[in-house]
């Protein structure tokens, strides 16, 4: 890998927020016709372009300027062959750098201290620390889309392209898929405690989406339970481990996985579920549950919307992005997020 | 002002508050652009740039199509005016351009029907509403001297069409009446309306040049990139060898044989004396300083060809020479040998600055130039050549990539010819670069400042070329004038 810095790709997407941000501004001068007045100028930074598109349904204001690090983080880590690991981690630092830039290496003239840059992330598996920053907003659930399915309850009723398709998803088949991306969730958050570098490979790899991983979602649908072991063999054979070491690693890590705290009390030794995760809380499942996740058992459990979606990964995100268009706007009036972004003006009162 | 090696900033103060480290003295552009007032260009964009006073690069963004380029062509009309820059502006539509410098002194270029708000020049009285005029003017000191371009270009154009009828056998006979006498023109308001130099080097750089054989735009020519530079260096080896060398020697021949008469050398013979002493230590020191550079310019091949066609065999002074010199001169001619030896010194100058500038462009490309293990070097014969990693045979400059050729035409234009030029305007440097070399881009643009002291105005469209120096980019400020 190369020797560039996270904070080089911050300064990057710093100076293509400026490019962007110039054009829109442009685009907003010439549609009003006159000058803008506005001394402030807002921008939130989001992780990716489904995020941008939600956040243009709630906020409804093109005054506020909604900038994504991703895809234009992926292009130039790939350019300077770098990991492009975390977007999360991105936005944070770009609105530390601005927000703070004493404690940064980027310098700001009077052109800049009217911007308003204020970023939302995904909660994942963060036990958050991020209230103290007033400038960072968390999603209340693990990600944007858990959010979605957990604030509006009938969403799924209304999907707009499963309407259009005649496709109905029974309660049942969401409860299914609920329990299967919990399962697969706690897995994760396991794998995200492991110490071990090695181990955390497996992390790594179980973060892949779609056919990038080849990760059969359909095959993990085991009695209605997510099964562990088929997961790791499944992950294991995706690493192409073949040799006798890596079969030892391969039950190494078993055995990791399942003595840590989030799973002890939830598998039993054979690497079977308890069964007992109807007595989590409902909010404290969706913090468990990873969106992308929940979307892809969904459809594997759903053959019509498969059919209708279709399996790769943009079908996936296609899936999210009708969520979104499906989405009561009104629904996130409740959620924390949209409190801590009324208290920065970022959003409008009810 | 001071400057901050580390952080890569200007300071009002001598120490960075950001890294504490002693930051150096620069001083800076005597003059420079603040603010560029922009009245209906294309019949429709009206906005105002400004530019941080205090730095030496400023950038330009705005979308495709909102004139950055031709704002670009408008600032080299106004500060520089010249028939190749109005060539650039006709035809462009606009109401008004305006460029406030950093001592309040203003240049601006009005056409058609204009309104005299916004500008301290009354322009309504000059122009008439039914005829569109080019008027430019100058202010300074609170006093304006108004150009109606339209009517000197009338009245002087039948003028000197009278004139070249007489004298038509004198003209050049690749120029044409009228550019011969437009050019004529320009220059003569360049010399009344402005003391400052501009240098354009646009986004076509490359192609511009091969079209033209030599680019208007830059005093290289890219087909013959080579030839360009060698020629260069032959004139500066020249104007060396046969200026200072011969110089040099003929005096200490001179002084050699004065030398040698015996009522010269006892009347002035004296080696008690506290001032002959001096005048020895003196010597010592100013002939290790010039045997250096000679050693050194022998190193770098530029003593090779004409030293041998100088007169006195063309023998060099060197070290036996002076230790002979030394030991039987006269306190009254090693006087007058540390005298020519301090003014030889002087002249070379030049020829280590030209000499600097090349080390410095070939650092700065060779260190690009790293990823694909290539490296430019000058060779024997004084020509730039491309050595790669593997290859014996050194090859020509034009089997350089496009970017590559980008890169040294681009840095070439910056090092070379920008010594006596106030404000550079660079269009799109990024073009055919990878995103490694537009980053480092404004870091080298620094690096080559500290030489040759300009404002570099750069418009671009890449976040890499901006790379975090937010605090670079002009302030845009859109005005709808009525």
């Amino acid at each position: 890998m190369s020797s560039h810095t996270q904070e080089e790709i911050v300064n990057l997407v710093i100076s293509e927020l400026c490019q962007r941000k110039d054009y829109a501004r442009t685009v907003n001068h010439n549609a009003c016709n006159s000058e803008n007045d506005s001394k402030e100028e807002k921008v939130l930074f989001v992780e990716g372009k489904t995020d941008t598109d939600f956040w243009k349904r709630i906020l409804n204001d093109n005054t506020i300027h909604i900038h994504a690090v991703n895809p234009f983080v992926a292009s130039v880590c790939s350019i300077l062959n770098m990991k492009n690991e975390n977007n999360k981690a991105t936005v944070i630092e770009v609105c530390n750098a601005i927000n703070t830039p004493e404690k940064s290496s980027l310098k700001r003239n009077k052109y800049f201290q009217t911007w308003i840059i204020n970023g939302v992330i995904d909660r994942d598996f963060d036990d958050g620390g991020y209230d103290a920053v007033g400038y960072i907003h968390v999603t209340d659930t693990h990600d944007l889309e858990t959010l979605m399915i957990y604030s509006d309850s009938d969403i799924f009723k209304r999907l707009k392209t499963a309407k259009e398709y005649n496709i109905t998803i029974a309660d049942e088949k969401i409860e299914l898929a609920k329990r299967l991306s919990l399962q697969m969730g706690w897995i994760r958050k396991a794998c995200n405690r492991l110490q071990n570098k090695e181990e955390r490979m497996w992390l790594y790899l179980s973060q892949r989406k779609g056919k990038q991983s080849g990760l059969d979602y359909g095959l993990l649908n085991d009695h209605g339970n997510f099964d562990i072991l088929t997961y790791l063999r499944q992950l294991n054979s995706l690493l192409q481990y073949r040799d006798q070491k890596n079969d030892e690693s391969l039950v190494r890590i078993k055995t990791h996985l399942m003595s840590t705290a989030i799973l002890k009390d939830k598998i039993l030794s054979d690497g079977k579920w308890k069964n007992d995760y109807s007595k989590v809380d409902e909010f404290e499942k969706w913090k468990v549950i990873n969106g992308h996740d929940f979307s892809r058992f969904l459809k594997s459990i759903v053959p019509r919307a498969e059919k209708a979606y279709g399996t790769d990964r943009s079908a996936n995100n296609a899936l999210e992005i009708d969520l979104i268009q499906t989405y009561d706007t009104s629904k996130i009036y409740g959620t924390n997020l949209y409190c801590s972004m009324q208290k920065n003006n970022f959003v409008k009162s009810r | 002002m001071y400057w901050c090696e580390k952080c890569k900033h200007f300071l009002h103060d001598d120490k960075c508050s950001k890294c504490g480290q002693e930051a150096t003295w620069i001083t800076p552009v005597s003059n420079i652009i603040e603010t560029i007032k922009v009245d209906k260009l294309f019949s429709r964009y009206s906005f105002e740039l400004t530019f941080d006073s205090a730095e030496s690069v400023s950038i330009m963004i705005a979308p495709n199509g909102y004139g950055k380029t031709t704002l670009f062509h408008f600032v080299r009309f106004l500060l520089d005016p010249s028939y190749e820059s109005y060539l650039d502006i006709l035809g462009v539509p606009f109401r008004r351009i305006v460029c406030i410098m950093k001592d309040g002194s203003e240049y601006g270029v009005a056409q058609g029907k204009c309104k005299p708000e916004d500008t301290s020049v009354e322009v309504q009285e000059i122009l008439s509403s039914k005829d569109t005029h080019l008027l430019y003017w100058h202010k300074e000191n609170n006093v304006v001297h108004k150009w109606s371009l339209d009517k000197i270009l009338k009245d002087n154009l039948s003028l000197y069409k009278k004139e070249l009828d007489i004298y038509r056998d004198e003209l050049p006979n690749n120029c044409s009446d009228s550019v011969f006498i437009l050019d004529e023109l320009f220059s003569a308001l360049n010399q009344k309306a402005s003391k400052l130099s501009v240098k354009f080097i646009p986004a076509d750089r490359l192609f511009a040049s091969e079209e033209r054989q030599k680019s208007i735009y830059s005093d290289l020519n890219l087909n013959n990139m080579n030839e360009t530079i060698s020629k260069q260096i032959l004139q500066v080896k020249r104007k060396y060898e046969l200026e200072y060398i011969n110089k040099v020697n003929r005096y200490i021949y001179e002084l050699a044989i004065k030398n040698r008469s015996k009522e010269y050398y006892d009347y002035y013979y004296d080696e008690t004396t506290e001032e002959w002493i001096e005048i020895k230590d003196k010597l010592q020191e100013i002939w290790k300083e010039y045997s250096e550079k000679v050693n050194n310019y022998k190193k770098q091949n530029i003593l090779t060809e004409y030293y041998k066609s100088l007169p006195y065999d063309g023998v060099l002074l060197d070290e036996n020479m002076f230790e002979k010199i030394e030991s039987d001169c006269s306190n009254i001619v090693l006087t007058e040998i540390v005298e020519i030896l301090t003014c030889i010194l002087d002249a070379m100058k030049p020829i280590d600055e030209f000499f600097e500038r090349l080390d410095l462009l070939l650092k700065i490309i060779n260190e690009r130039l790293e990823v694909t293990e290539k490296v430019i070097i000058l060779n024997n014969e004084g020509k730039l050549v491309v050595n790669t990693k593997g290859s014996r045979k050194s090859l020509p400059l034009s089997v350089l990539s496009s970017g590559e050729k980008n890169d040294l035409f681009l840095f070439y234009d910056l090092i070379f010819a920008t010594e006596k030029t106030d404000i550079v305007l660079i269009d799109e440097p990024e073009i055919s670069w990878h995103i490694e070399w537009q980053m480092t881009f404004i870091e080298k643009i620094q690096q080559i400042w500290k030489r040759n002291h300009f404002q570099t105005i750069i418009a671009t469209h890449s976040p890499s070329i901006i790379n975090g120096n937010i605090d670079l980019i002009a302030e845009r400020v859109d005005k709808y004038y009525e």
